[in-house]
């Protein structure tokens, strides 16, 4: 019978133990992955004070993409029809990109020359689908 | 007038399996012996089957007056693909996974036997419950037999192209296979409250496992799918959608395990009821997430607030209503056992708290953006993959850890072949360095870790196979466990060397100019054109050469519009080899005439899938053993 009771009590600590680790992994590792979103009118009235990857988001402004010739270097606007912000991207775009369609850039933002450089750009599949934060960012 | 038909029939569904539900529960109340009620489902599978084909009918003779057709389908789209845009959208898809449960519930009264036919109408009485419900929410707010009122539309929409696919017609069939068998276990176990306990862990074990072979199955079907045809060969996201199938998954591992003890030992019945009811939660719940449209995801369902709240108040009330039942129950453990701290006991209880905390953590980082909007004001904020990465990799690699002495521990108590594991272990872990050195030059700590696991997780098994291996009752009964174990090493080593082994190149190309990837090189030799019914394709035709042995052969991506629905879609081109995928996509035709494309050579990731397959294999193995073989 001890050492039943030993053995509850190995039990508890071993579950206890492991609930606090994990815990704590998904408390760290939320503090680093988590990324708000702005508009380019938060961009501009708040600009995130941390360096830490955000994501921006409004449509793509009509005649502003510019391709890098020989590079996948790209430069487009994001505006939310108030403000606008100017983005650089290497690489790829989703096959929805499109001017005046809605647009998600993830990277971070420099306020001193009011300039977001893009790690990753998402445009959703459905071509009538606006992204719930654009939509917002638009009203 | 036919799709009425069927928009009746749903309501006569409806009805009987209310019916059903209201006069067991009462029945069993009021003690009054009554008919045989398990006969119903007949009835129901049968209606549901034919309002199927009505709806089948409608999308196959292009009856675009029916709205869900009309949003769904479109008159050039191949004859194939119009049998399977009918779970293309929310409202069809739904009644696929009605049909669905009804068939769980036929195959489930066919193969089992009470002695009290109370107690078999009190437990599909449970299943009624899920099944009414969600007929009442297809007929009240996502009717696929909706007319389109006044003018029907001539050519509909088209069926979205991504779904267009063979991996698509067969991944939800099977993954709703998956969740709708869980409805089983839940059943049984809210029985159980009351009561019925005639074979109920062997049942709750058994059901489990099997609805458990077709989620794995779906789920790598649609990872499966998601690397070629989303088209930039990624396998899993940890998009919401994702996690909603992961997190059931999860919980329904965990239950067939603790239903092992319960049905062996007489102990951990509260948990293994308890886990039954959240697997089934765990499937409302993804259901509401992707459906609801409250999170942003691949998977973009028509999104409409109503149908999130019916969705959520039907989940809360099926919460609330199996906790209600379980906290009135009393069930008790046999407690005279005892077990020392190395037994089966104390492993499959490690099993059990890693594989709920990780279900835990999974659904946590889907569902905080909501809450973390709802609390701050509404700003707005996504959780990235690495969270996901980082939380589920330790966890995983105890899982495996301890995985593999697991299922050599008897019983009781005994520390038996510890010592053989251990040499094993030590072995395997020394064969695979050399041999991982040899092959990749490099490992990265994630491949260590990969190291590590699949040889604890091996050894288990290799020992555990040679002990029984006389035996052949024995070695049977324990064969569907360990195929399902090598599974998992096989899909832990496919996801080891993808991640870390993987090379990618964006290049941009002219026809007749070259790029080098890894040991390959890729010239762009030509151009075409192809003209479908409903779609329209350009093509860029890669001669890939391998530079180690001169071999060579033609991949050709397609740039692909489809002018129903004005989408674009990106084709991509896989070569499969035996060390790996060389896989192309093209981004865009330039004006200069130049294509964007990305090259990506992919080792090993076609073990990811294959492990599932074994898995899936042996669950169902080891369900045809229990249930056939007497």
């Amino acid at each position: 019978m001890k050492q039943h009771r030993k053995n509850r009590i190995y039990v508890i600590l071993f579950v206890g133990i492991s609930i606090l680790i994990s815990i704590f992994l998904v408390f760290s590792a939320l503090q680093e992955n988590i990324n708000l979103f702005y508009s380019p009118t938060d961009l501009k009235n708040n600009p995130p004070v941390s360096d830490k990857s955000i994501r921006a988001g409004g449509l793509v402004k009509e005649n502003s993409l510019k391709r890098d010739k020989d590079s996948l270097k790209i430069k487009f606007e994001i505006t939310d029809l108030k403000n606008t912000i100017s983005v650089s991207y290497e690489g790829l775009l989703p096959d929805l990109f499109k001017e005046n369609k809605g647009v998600v850039a993830t990277g971070y933002f420099y306020s001193t020359s009011n300039e977001f450089i893009a790690y990753e750009i998402l445009a959703k599949h459905d071509e009538n689908y606006v992204p719930k934060e654009v939509k917002k960012a638009l009203e | 007038m036919i799709p009425e038909i069927g928009n009746i029939l749903l309501i006569l569904a409806f009805s009987v399996s209310l019916l059903s539900f209201i006069s067991a529960t009462y029945s069993y109340y009021a003690d009054i012996k009554i008919f045989d009620l398990s006969k119903n489902i007949y009835l129901i599978f049968t209606l549901l089957l034919a309002s199927f084909f009505i709806l089948e009918f409608s999308f196959l003779t292009d009856d675009f007056s029916v709205l869900y057709v009309a949003n769904n389908s479109n008159p050039n789209l191949p004859m194939y693909y119009k049998f399977s845009a009918l779970w293309g959208g929310h409202e069809g898809s739904l009644l696929l996974f009605v049909l669905i449960i009804s068939i769980w519930m036929v195959v489930f009264n066919l193969l089992s036997s009470y002695s009290k036919i109370e107690e078999k109408n009190l437990v599909l009485s449970f299943a009624h419950l899920i099944l009414f419900s969600l007929l009442g929410f297809i007929i009240f707010s996502s009717n696929p037999f909706e007319r389109l009122i006044p003018i029907a539309s001539m050519s509909g929409t088209d069926l979205n192209p991504l779904l267009q696919d063979f991996a698509f017609t067969i991944h939800p069939p099977i993954l709703y296979l998956g969740y709708a068998g869980l409805i089983i276990p839940f059943s049984l176990a809210l029985a159980r409250c009351f009561n019925v306990s005639e074979g109920w862990t062997m049942y709750i074990r058994n059901w489990t496992v099997i609805s458990w072979s077709f989620l794995t199955l779906g789920i790598a079907l649609g990872s499966w799918w998601a690397y070629y045809e989303l088209g930039w060969g990624g396998w899993w996201f940890w998009d919401p959608v994702e996690n909603s199938s992961l997190v059931p998954w999860l919980l329904a591992t965990a239950l067939f395990h603790s239903a092992i003890v319960s049905n062996s030992r007489k102990i951990f019945n509260n948990w293994t009821i308890v886990l039954s009811i959240l697997s089934v939660i765990g499937c409302f719940i993804g259901m509401f997430l992707v459906r609801s449209g409250i999170l942003t995801s691949v998977h973009s369902f028509a999104l409409d607030p109503e149908r999130g709240l019916i969705l959520l108040l039907i989940t809360l009330a099926i919460t609330l209503y199996s906790f209600f039942i379980f906290f009135r129950s009393d069930i008790s453990d046999n407690n005279s056992l005892n077990y020392s701290i190395i037994s089966k006991e104390y492993f499959l209880l490690i099993n059990n708290l890693f594989l709920v905390i990780l279900a835990v953590i999974i659904l946590f980082g889907t569902v905080y953006p909501i809450f973390y909007e709802i609390f701050s004001d509404g700003k707005t904020i996504s959780v990235g993959a690495p969270y996901f990465n980082l939380v589920t990799v330790p966890i995983a690699f105890f899982l495996a850890f301890f995985q593999g002495y697991g299922v050599l521990t008897n019983w009781g108590s005994s520390a038996n072949s510890i010592k053989s594991f251990l040499i094993t272990v030590s072995l395997m872990i020394f064969i695979s360095f050399i041999f991982s050195y040899l092959i990749f030059n490099f490992l990265s700590l994630f491949n260590v870790l990969g190291i590590i696991m699949i040889s604890f997780i091996l050894s288990g098994v290799i020992i555990s196979a040679l002990k029984t291996y006389n035996d052949k009752k024995i070695f049977l009964n324990k064969l569907g466990m360990n195929l399902a174990h090598i599974g998992i090493a096989v899909t832990i080593f496919g996801i080891g060397v993808v991640s870390s082994h993987s090379n990618s190149k964006e290049v941009i190309l002219e026809i007749g100019e070259s790029a080098t990837l890894s040991n390959y090189e890729f010239t762009l030799i030509a151009e075409d054109f192809k003209e479908e019914p409903n779609f329209y394709s350009q093509i860029a035709i890669f001669n890939v050469e391998n530079l180690s042995n001169g071999k060579n052969f033609d991949l050709k991506p397609e740039k692909s519009f489809y002018p129903a629905s004005r989408s674009i879609m990106t084709e991509s081109a896989i070569a499969i080899t035996p060390k790996e995928d060389v896989y192309i996509s093209l981004s865009e035709r330039l004006d200069s005439g130049e294509w964007i494309a990305k090259l990506q050579t992919k080792p090993f990731v076609r073990f990811i899938w294959l492990g599932s397959i074994l898995m899936c294999l042996g669950g169902i193995f080891s369900f045809s053993r229990r249930m056939f073989v007497k």
